[in-house]
C-alpha cells in the first residue's frame, strides 16, 4: 500500500511539474523582452537543431526561439536585463554550435553527429550527409 | 576507414573486442535525447547497453550499484560484514561472466570479490552486458557473458566535472575528472575518486523489537582511486589508448565496538581489509589498407589483499601479465576474418589462516591443494563472420590454448548467429565452450565470515561449460518516434568440472570439491520496454531462474539464487531533461538458503525493493536526491552468534536480502566543457 501511495505522489509531482511549464509559456512576453536572430554558419542539417535547442533551453534569459533551417539562423526572444546577444552566440559556440562571430569550442564538436563536424570547424559546403 | 581499437563511437557503441574492425560495427544513431540503456540490435551477441546518463539516474557510487535498472544482472551480498557485492549473470555468479575494461579482461582472480568496488559510477562512459558465450578474441573464460566497461575518454569528456555525494548513513564521496587536450593529436584525462565513511549505522534489529544487534551495518570504508590516461590519434590511422589505474582500499567492520588495533581479539568480533591494486594497459591500432587493420593490447596488474573475519586471517596477492595481438580482415563482400595470439602469464597465491573456533578443526593451508597457481597461457584464435546485409550474420571462432598449470589443451568453439527475417524481428543463437581456473577461497569469501570448518578435497580441476541460449527480438513504432520493445531470452548453461562449495551437509562445515554429478542453470526472461506518452518510459522485466549443482550425491537448488525476479522501472524527463524523475521496484523471488546454525534455513520469503530519485539539470550543474531501499525492508538478524562470535553458533555469510535501511542522498555535480 505504502509504496502505490509513494507512486501516486511521485506521478503528482510529474504532473504538477508539466502543468507549471505549460502555464509558463502561456505567459506574456516580459518588458524587457527583445528579439535577435543570430546567423549560424556552422548549421548543417537538422542533425544540430538538438545541439543548438538544448543550449537555448538552458540559457538564462532566453524566452523562446524559432529556428529557420534554410536561412542559417535562428530567432531568439531574450530578456536584455538577464542576458545578451553575444552572451547566447558564446553559449551555442561552447557547446559546439559554429556562430557568426565565435568559432565552435574543439572538444564540444566531438560530441556533435559525424555530418555537422566539419561544417562547425568551418569547412564551408562540407556538410556529410 | 577508422580502426577501432578506440572506442570512439559516440556513446557506448563499441565493438566486442577493442581491436576489431569498426566496419563491422553498427552505425550510431543520433538522438534527440539521451537515451539510459538501449540493445544493440545490429549486434551478432545480445547485448544491452546501461550509458552514462543511465547510470545518473542512481545512486551509483559503484559498478555494483549501476545494475539497478537492468533485469538481466542481480546483485547481492556476500556476506554481513565486508559490505562486498556480488553479482549474478544467467543465475552464476559474477566469476563465470568475464568483466573487461575497454575489452581488456580485468577483475578475474582474487580482484573478483571486492572488484565491484574499484570502479567509480561517475567515471563510467558506458556498460555493456553481453549475454552468452562472448568472441573468443578475449580468451576463454567467458561462460555466462560478458561485461565491458568504458570509462571516459579525455578526447571527448568535459574539461572538468566535480561531482559531491553523500548520504544519510555518513558517506561521503568525491569524484573529480579532469580532461586535456595537449595538442591535435595527444589529450589525457586524470580522473580521482575517494569514499569515506564518517559514520558507522547498526539500524538492523536482530529480534523484530527494535534490539540491535551491536554490529555494523555495512563496513566503515575509506577509498581512494586513481585513473591517468592518455589518447593519441595519428593522422596515418594510428591510434593509443594507455590507462594507469591505482586504487587503495580499506574496510573495517564487526561489533560497533571493534577498532582496528583490536585485531586478534578473541571476544569482540572484527572484520578488516586492505586491498592494493594497480593497473597499466596500453592498445595500439593501425589500419594496413582500407581492408586490413593490426591491434595489440598489452596489460599489466598487480594486486594484493589482506583481510580478517574475526581470527580468519586470509592474504592474497596476484600479478598478471596479458598480451593480445590481433588482425582483423574484409574479405570479399561478406565476410570478415579476425586472427590473433595471446599469452597470459598470472601468478596468485592465497593463503589462508585460520584459529580454530571452540568445536571446530583449525585449517590447514595445504588443503587448498595448491596455495599458489602459476599459469602461462599460450593462446592462438581465429574468428570468421559471414554478413549478409542486415538480414543475417553468423560468427564462427575457435580458439586454442594451453594451460601450464593443469598441464591441458583447450580447444574453445564458439558461435552465434543473428537472422532479421523480417524487418524490426531479429532471431539470435549462441553456442560456446569456456574454462575457468577456480581461486578456492576468493570464489567462496562469504565463508571466511562464519565459524564454518573449511575442508578442501584437493587438488581443484580447471573448471569447464558450455552455454546456449536463444532470443527474440521486436520493436514496433507506436507513433511520435515512440517505440515498444519487447525481448525475450532463454539460456542454458551446463558444467562439466566446477569447483562446488558445499554447504549443505552440516551447519558447521564447508566441503569444496570437484563437481560429482549435474551442474546447470537454465535462464528465461522477458523484458518490455515501451514510451506510452511522450517523455514517459516504462521497462517491465520478469525472469525466472533455475539453478542447480550437485552437492554430496543430491541435486539441489544452488544456493543464494532467486527463483524468479520482476524489475518495474518508470523513468520520465520534463522538456530538455531539465527535471528527471526515476523509480525502480524490484521484486525479488525465494532463495535456498544452505543448512546453517541461523533461524534462516530453507527458502526466502520474497521482497521488493525500490529505488528513486529526481535531477534537477541546469546550464553547468545538476543537483540530484533519492532513496534507496524505499520500503525499509532489510533482512532481520542477519548475524547468527552474534553475541558468541567465536563459537560454532556465529554465522554471518547467511545474506539474501539488503542490510542497509531506508537511506536518502543527496549530490550536486559540475561540469565544465
Amino acid at each position: 500500500m505504502k509504496r502505490f501511495i509513494l507512486l501516486t505522489l511521485l506521478l503528482a509531482a510529474i504532473g504538477g511539474s508539466v502543468s507549471a511549464q505549460n502555464k509558463a509559456q502561456e505567459k506574456k512576453l516580459p518588458a524587457d523582452a527583445k528579439t535577435v536572430q543570430l546567423t549560424i554558419p556552422g548549421y548543417c542539417c537538422k542533425g544540430l537543431n538538438a545541439t543548438i535547442e538544448n543550449t537555448l533551453a538552458y540559457e538564462k534569459g532566453v524566452v523562446s526561439w524559432t529556428l529557420n533551417q534554410e536561412q542559417k539562423q535562428v530567432t531568439v526572444v531574450y530578456r536584455s536585463k538577464k542576458t545578451t546577444p553575444e552572451k547566447i552566440e558564446k553559449a551555442l559556440s561552447d557547446n559546439g554550435v559554429r556562430t557568426e562571430h565565435y568559432a565552435a569550442n574543439p572538444r564540444a564538436i566531438k560530441d556533435l553527429p559525424k555530418c555537422c563536424q566539419p561544417a562547425a570547424r568551418g569547412e564551408e559546403g562540407n556538410c556529410k550527409h | 576507414m577508422l580502426l577501432l581499437l578506440l572506442p570512439l563511437t559516440a556513446s557506448a557503441q563499441h565493438d566486442t573486442t577493442g581491436l576489431g574492425n569498426v566496419r563491422t560495427l553498427p552505425q550510431v544513431r543520433v538522438r534527440s535525447h539521451h537515451e539510459r540503456s538501449f540493445q544493440k540490435l545490429s549486434s551478432v551477441e545480445q547485448s544491452e547497453v546501461i550509458t552514462a546518463d543511465g547510470l545518473k539516474g542512481l545512486a551509483c557510487c559503484n559498478l555494483g550499484e549501476s545494475f539497478e535498472n537492468s533485469a538481466s544482472v542481480e546483485v547481492g551480498y556476500s556476506d554481513a560484514v565486508s559490505g562486498s557485492k556480488q553479482i549474478q549473470l544467467l543465475g552464476l555468479t559474477g566469476i563465470y561472466s568475464q568483466m573487461m575494461l575497454e575489452n581488456i579482461p580485468m577483475l578475474r582472480g582474487i580482484a573478483a570479490p571486492y572488484g565491484l568496488g574499484f570502479v567509480p559510477g561517475q567515471w563510467l562512459e558506458s556498460i555493456a552486458v553481453s549475454k552468452g558465450a562472448g568472441t573468443v578474441k578475449n580468451g576463454y573464460e567467458s561462460i555466462t557473458g560478458t561485461i565491458n566497461l568504458e570509462y571516459e575518454k579525455p578526447h571527448r569528456g568535459n574539461r572538468l566535472t566535480v561531482n559531491l555525494y553523500g548520504n544519510s548513513d555518513g558517506k561521503g564521496e568525491l569524484t573529480a575528472k579532469t580532461n586535456w587536450q595537449l595538442s591535435d593529436r595527444l589529450s589525457t584525462g586524470l580522473y580521482l575518486y575517494g569514499a569515506h565513511h564518517f559514520l558507522s549505522a547498526d539500524h538492523l534489529p536482530h529480534d523484530g523489537h527494535g534490539g540491535r544487534d551491536g554490529y555494523r551495518d555495512f563496513p566503515l570504508q575509506t577509498q581512494l582511486n586513481l585513473v591517468n590516461r592518455w589518447y593519441y590519434e595519428g593522422d596515418n590511422g594510428f591510434r593509443s589508448i594507455t590507462l594507469f589505474n591505482y586504487i587503495h582500499d580499506e574496510r573495517l567492520g564487526g561489533d560497533m565496538r571493534f577498532v582496528k588495533e583490536m585485531r586478534g581479539n578473541d571476544s569482540i568480533y572484527g572484520f578488516g581489509g586492505t586491498i592494493d591494486r594497480i593497473h597499466v594497459f596500453t592498445k595500439n591500432g593501425k589500419s594496413l589498407s582500407d581492408k586490413v587493420s593490426i591491434g595489440t593490447q598489452l596489460s599489466a596488474s598487480h594486486t594484493q589483499q589482506e583481510s580478517f573475519y574475526g581470527l580468519n586471517t586470509y592474504r592474497s596477492r596476484e600479478g598478471d601479465l596479458y598480451a593480445n595481438v590481433l588482425v582483423d580482415a574484409e574479405v570479399g563482400a561478406f565476410s570478415n576474418i579476425s586472427s590473433g595470439a595471446s599469452m597470459r602469464y598470472s601468478d596468485m597465491r592465497e593463503d589462508l589462516y585460520s584459529q580454530p573456533y571452540l568445536g571446530s578443526q583449525p585449517f590447514s593451508n595445504d588443503t587448498l591443494g595448491w596455495g599458489s597457481l602459476t599459469e602461462l597461457l599460450p593462446g592462438l584464435f581465429g574468428e570468421y563472420t559471414l554478413k549478409l546485409g542486415t538480414i543475417f550474420t553468423t560468427t564462427v571462432g575457435l580458439r586454442y590454448d594451453y594451460n601450464s598449470a593443469f598441464h591441458r589443451h583447450l580447444l574453445t568453439p564458439r558461435l552465434h548467429l543473428r537472422w532479421e527475417p523480417i524487418e524490426t524481428f531479429i532471431i539470435r543463437a549462441s553456442l560456446g565452450r569456456g574454462f575457468r581456473a577456480a581461486n578456492v577461497v576468493a570464489d567462496n569469501i562469504g565463508m571466511l565470515a562464519s565459524s564454518r570448518t573449511i575442508h578442501v578435497a584437493g587438488p581443484i580441476d580447471l573448471e569447464e561449460s558450455w552455454n546456449g541460449g536463444i532470443n527474440f527480438n521486436k520493436t514496433f513504432e507506436i507513433g511520435d518516434e515512440r517505440k515498444l520493445r519487447i525481448t525475450a531470452d532463454i539460456y542454458h548453461t551446463e558444467f562439466v568440472s566446477q569447483l562446488v562449495a558445499d554447504y549443505d551437509q552440516d551447519p558447521n562445515q564447508v566441503w569444496l570439491y570437484n563437481l560429482q554429478g549435474r551442474s546447470f542453470s537454465d535462464v528465461a526472461q522477458v523484458d518490455l520496454n515501451v514510451e506510452p506518452i511522450r517523455n514517459f518510459e516504462i521497462t517491465l522485466a520478469g525472469k525466472l531462474n533455475n539453478v542447480k549443482s550437485t552437492y554430496h550425491g543430491v541435486l539441489m537448488d544452488k544456493p543464494y539464487t532467486s527463483k524468479w525476479r520482476a524489475l518495474l522501472v518508470l523513468t520520465y524527463h520534463t522538456a530538455f531533461e531539465k527535471w528527471r524523475f526515476d523509480l525502480t521496484t524490484q521484486l525479488n523471488g525465494p532463495q535456498r538458503l544452505p543448512l546453517n546454525v541461523s533461524s534462516h534455513n530453507g527458502y526466502t520469503t520474497p521482497y521488493i525493493y525500490m529505488l528513486g530519485q529526481i535531477t534537477r539539470k541546469m546550464k553547468r550543474s545538476e543537483i540530484y536526491v533519492g532513496v534507496e531501499n524505499l520500503t525499509n525492508y532489510t533482512q532481520q538478524h542477519p548475524i547468527a552468534g552474534y553475541d558468541q562470535p567465536f563459537t560454532t553458533h556465529f554465522d554471518a555469510s547467511v545474506v539474501y536480502a539488503p542490510l542497509m535501511g531506508r537511506l536518502f542522498y543527496v549530490g550536486f555535480r559540475y561540469n565544465v566543457r
